[in-house]
Order: structure tokens, then sequence, then C-alpha cells
């Protein structure tokens, strides 16, 4: 039929959106080793600054002395770090489910969102380390108050974005499957639960980062083991590097967590970010 | 040809509670749409034109008045017409996660219709529609214009006996619009359906359709009725013509009178 006259600006159009492929393996090295050499500028910097200076190793280690510390205690800092992972994990896991659970109730129910929201809110201005020893006097000195202290500090940025996902979706949307005859299931399933997972994911990065926070907190306030409760053994017997050590442990910990999220969102969300390669390239203004 | 209506209006009026009063919207539309049949509803903007579609397709019903959809022999009057029409809204609304086929067969697929055989479907029409090679594109790779065909696609595949357009062209430029105008007049011979189309566009609704409804200004009632009788198959060619003219003279008359645009 009219094919032909359809077929050509179309495909000139798609054919942009790959560009040539050597300027974006040059764009994605230099995006990771720009970073990469930023910071062995910066620690090279430190380096020489405490040498130059004499700086004594209980007030700031060398980098090249915390890198000593860090093999010298691996075992040690693996032990603590299952710990601190077996917290941050088990946290994130119920702040996910009550974060999901709760932004459901606020898109679906009108009284939740009036009662609830606002109190979601309101929880987030209680300061976390203000209540966590008050946790371990009502459950205890375990894993379980640690993994509380983590579920409340990143529970929150999963419900806020997805209720705010769910309560995106265009309503004409809604009204144009339900004239096709779907069922509200089909429309929460097929419409709704798609459209908010970029939200969803936006909030489960950030509390990604957040949690591992909170694992730390809880376990200045009391613990036995983890690499929070390590870092307070080893400050005040000036064990300087064990304490950067631990540090460098937690933030690898964070990123590996971090990176884990982003690349379950890349593999759910492989439109959301074709759509935003679209963007940059300008196809769609 | 003339057969029982598909789709038969009766003095239906529509009303909102709105602050202290109410907003009443339509006042009294009646119209009729035969099998086969594409009927054009024009009016000023804001006169209420979608809402006529809204109550057709069953989102809403009338604060009076009837709609019966008389479809497979049985009617559906209050609350059973939700799917059983196709809606096409005047936003594309494709779901951006979903390919240019994933979105095609969404009607289908609400229907219970499984998904190797819904494809299918969609995949024999994919030419038809100007989409073949762009099956697994994402929405925000096509252009306006193909991205409406999507939409279109979605909503012949439905497979329901009654289509409702709302200004399915209005967001395109006027180039690609007249390409789509002489596409829907090529498509429209072949699939037989029966359809209502929104237009605030004189010239697409007498080149489209069998009939013009031309409705008032809000509250909306059906000021005059227009059968357009120009030729099938019709072509773009024919809006240069004087009967042409003439009817769309005669139609601006009654929708320059609701706006109180001078007449020179």
């Amino acid at each position: 039929m009219l094919k032909s006259a359809w077929d050509q600006p179309g495909a000139t159009e798609v054919a942009q959106a790959t560009p040539a492929a050597p300027g974006r393996w040059r764009a994605a090295i230099w995006q990771w080793l720009a970073p990469l050499l930023l910071l062995a500028a910066l620690v090279g910097l430190w380096e020489l600054l405490v040498r130059v200076f004499q700086t004594p190793r209980w007030l700031l280690p060398p980098p090249s002395a915390i890198g000593h510390a860090l093999a010298a205690n691996s075992a040690l800092l693996a032990r603590h770090a299952l710990v601190t992972t077996q917290e941050v994990a088990a946290g994130f896991a119920v702040a996910l489910a009550t974060g999901v659970g709760l932004a459901l109730a606020i898109a679906y129910w009108r009284v939740a969102a009036r009662a609830v929201y606002p109190l979601v809110i309101a929880s987030q201005t209680i300061p976390i380390i203000a209540i966590a020893p008050l946790l371990l006097v009502w459950v205890g000195y375990d894993l379980r108050p640690k993994v509380i202290v983590v579920a409340l500090i990143s529970f929150f940025p999963i419900v806020v974005n997805m209720a705010d996902g769910l309560r995106a979706v265009d309503p004409e949307m809604v009204n144009m499957l339900r004239s096709l005859g779907a069922s509200r299931w089909q429309v929460f399933r097929k419409v709704q639960v798609p459209g908010s997972l970029p939200y969803l994911f936006s909030g489960i990065k950030i509390a990604a980062a957040a949690s591992v926070i909170g694992a730390v907190i809880g376990e200045w306030v009391g613990a036995s083991a983890g690499l929070g409760y390590l870092m307070v053994q080893a400050a005040p017997r000036f064990q300087t590097s064990l304490v950067f050590a631990a540090v460098l442990v937690l933030s690898a910990l964070g990123i590996a967590l971090f990176l884990l999220v982003a690349g379950a969102e890349r593999l759910a969300l492989r439109w959301h970010h074709s759509a935003k390669r679209a963007k940059a390239l300008d196809l769609n203004p | 040809m003339a057969s029982e209506p598909v789709l038969q209006l009766t003095a239906v009026a529509k009303a909102y509670a709105s602050g202290q009063g109410e907003l009443r919207v339509l006042q009294d539309v009646s119209l009729a749409v035969r099998r086969g049949e594409l009927v054009s509803l024009i009016g000023p903007s804001g006169c209420g034109k979608s809402t006529v579609l809204n109550v057709i397709a069953g989102l809403e019903e009338p604060t009076s008045g009837s709609v019966a959809l008389s479809t497979d022999g049985t009617t559906s009057s209050d609350g059973q017409r939700l799917g059983r029409v196709a809606y096409m809204p005047q936003k594309d609304l494709l779901l951006p996660w979903r390919t240019v086929l994933g979105n095609a067969v969404l009607g289908l697929e609400v229907q219970g219709v499984g998904l190797k055989l819904a494809r299918q479907r969609a995949e024999a029409l994919l030419d038809t529609f100007g989409l073949s090679g762009f099956a697994q594109e994402y929405p925000h790779n096509l252009s306006g214009g193909m991205r409406q065909r999507v939409a279109f696609l979605r909503t012949i595949l439905a497979d329901k006996p009654l289509v409702l357009l709302d200004e399915p062209f209005g967001a395109l430029d006027a180039l690609t619009r007249a390409e789509m105008q002489a596409w829907l007049l090529d498509l429209w011979a072949g699939v037989g359906r029966t359809g209502v189309l929104v237009t605030h566009d004189v010239e697409e609704a007498l080149l489209l359709s069998h009939r013009v409804y031309v409705l008032s200004a809000r509250p909306a009632r059906v000021r005059q009725v227009v059968e357009v009788p120009l030729p099938w198959p019709r072509s773009r060619r024919m809006a240069a013509t004087t009967e042409f003219a003439a009817l769309k003279a005669s139609i601006l008359d009654v929708l320059w009178d609701q706006a109180g645009v001078l007449h020179a």
C-alpha cells in the first residue's frame, strides 16, 4: 500500500539511534577512567603529604599503611564484613517488602494515603541514631536491632518513589485499557506496575546507599561483631589504619550493593534505558 | 445497505456536579451509526465531543437519555458497554515499555487471546499499517505518524464492532495529517468497520465520513446533521469540488454562528 512512503523517515531515525561504535567505546572507557585517575591522583597526594610532614600514623596513616592493614587483617575484616552484609541484606529485604506494601496502600487506598503518608514522612524526622539505643533495650543485642535500623533508614525512599510512580500513571491510559475491557487487576499488572518500576528502582538505589550507613549506626550503638563494631574497637586503640581499612570495606560493600541494584534495573528496564539514550541523542525532542 | 443502527444515542444528556451547581456538558445528543458507516462529530472546542465518546465507550453513563449498542444481535445499554467498543484517544497512549508488537496486541491480550495467536494477527497487519520492520522497536524510536498508526493497529486489532476515534490526527503536522487521512480512507474500505470520529477539522469530517453531526457549544446539542453525498471511494481531490466547498461553507456557517464569529 503506502508502505514505502512510510518506511523512509522512520528508517533514518532508527539508524541514528546507534552511534558509531569506536566513539562509543572511547566514551565508555573514558567514563570509567576519569574518576579512577582522579582517585589515584588524590591518593598519591595524600601519601606524599603524610610523608613530607611526617604525620604520626595514629593520626593519619598513609594509603600504603592502610593497604598493609587491609592485607594483614583480611580474615578479620572478612569475618566482620560478613556480619554487616547479613544485617544490610536482611534490613534491605524488610525495607523493600514494607516499602512496596505501604506504597501500594498509599496509592490505592485513600484512607491510607491520608493516614499513613504523613506518618511515613514524619518518621524520617526522628533521628535514627537517637532511637538505636532504645531498639537495643527493646529487642536485644543480636542482629535484630541492626536489621531494624537498616530497614528504618532505607524504607523511606522506596515508599515515596514507588507511591509517586503508581500515582504518576496517565489516567487516560487507564481509561483506554478499561474501554478495551480490561479488569482492574489487568490495568494494575499491565500499566501501573511496569509504569512505576523506574520510580521504584530510583528509590531502591538511594536505599542501597543508605542501608550500609544504617548497619554501621546499629553496630556503633552496641554490637559484638560487624565492621562498625570493629571500628569502635580499633579507634580508641589508635589502630587508625585498621579503621580506615574497615571504612574501605564498608564503602566497597555499599558500591557492590548499588551496582547490584543498577544491574537489576538495567535488565528489568531495557526500554527505559533505550528511551534515555534516544533522548540524549535528541531523537524525540 | 440501510440496516439497523449499530449505535443509537437518544436524547443523551450529561451533567457533572461542580462547585455550587452542576456543569451541563451534553444537553441533547441523538445520533445513529449504521453498520459500515463512519460518522463524524464536529463542534467548537470544549463542547463535549470527547464526553460523547466516553459515554459511548461506557466509561461514563449519561445523566438522562439512552445509549444502545447493538452488536452480534444483542443490545447492551447502561453499564455493559465497557469492552465492547474500541476507543482510540487523542494521545497515542502507547506503553513505552512495550514494543510496537507488544502495544498492538494489548486489546487481544486483555480479552484473553493467546499471546502467540495475537502476535500472528498483529504481524499480519504490520505491512498494511506501514510498520513492517518495526515490530521490535520501542515507541520512543518512532515518529509521531508511526506512533499514531501503532495506536490505530491496537484499536483495529481489538476486534470490536464499533471504533471510536477522538481527533486521531490532531497532534500531527499538516502533511502527515493529510497522508494519514488518505491512509485511513484506504484502510477503512478494507476493514469494513463502523466508527465514530471526533474532529474539529471540517474538511477531515467531510472527506472521511458518511454523515457529519454538528454540535453546539456547551452544553452540546446536535445543531445540524449533514449527509455527505460524495461518492466512495473518496479521495483528497474531492475537496476541490464546488459541491465540497458548499458543504464546508454550510457547516462552517453553523460553527461560526456558535462561536459568534462575524460573517463577512
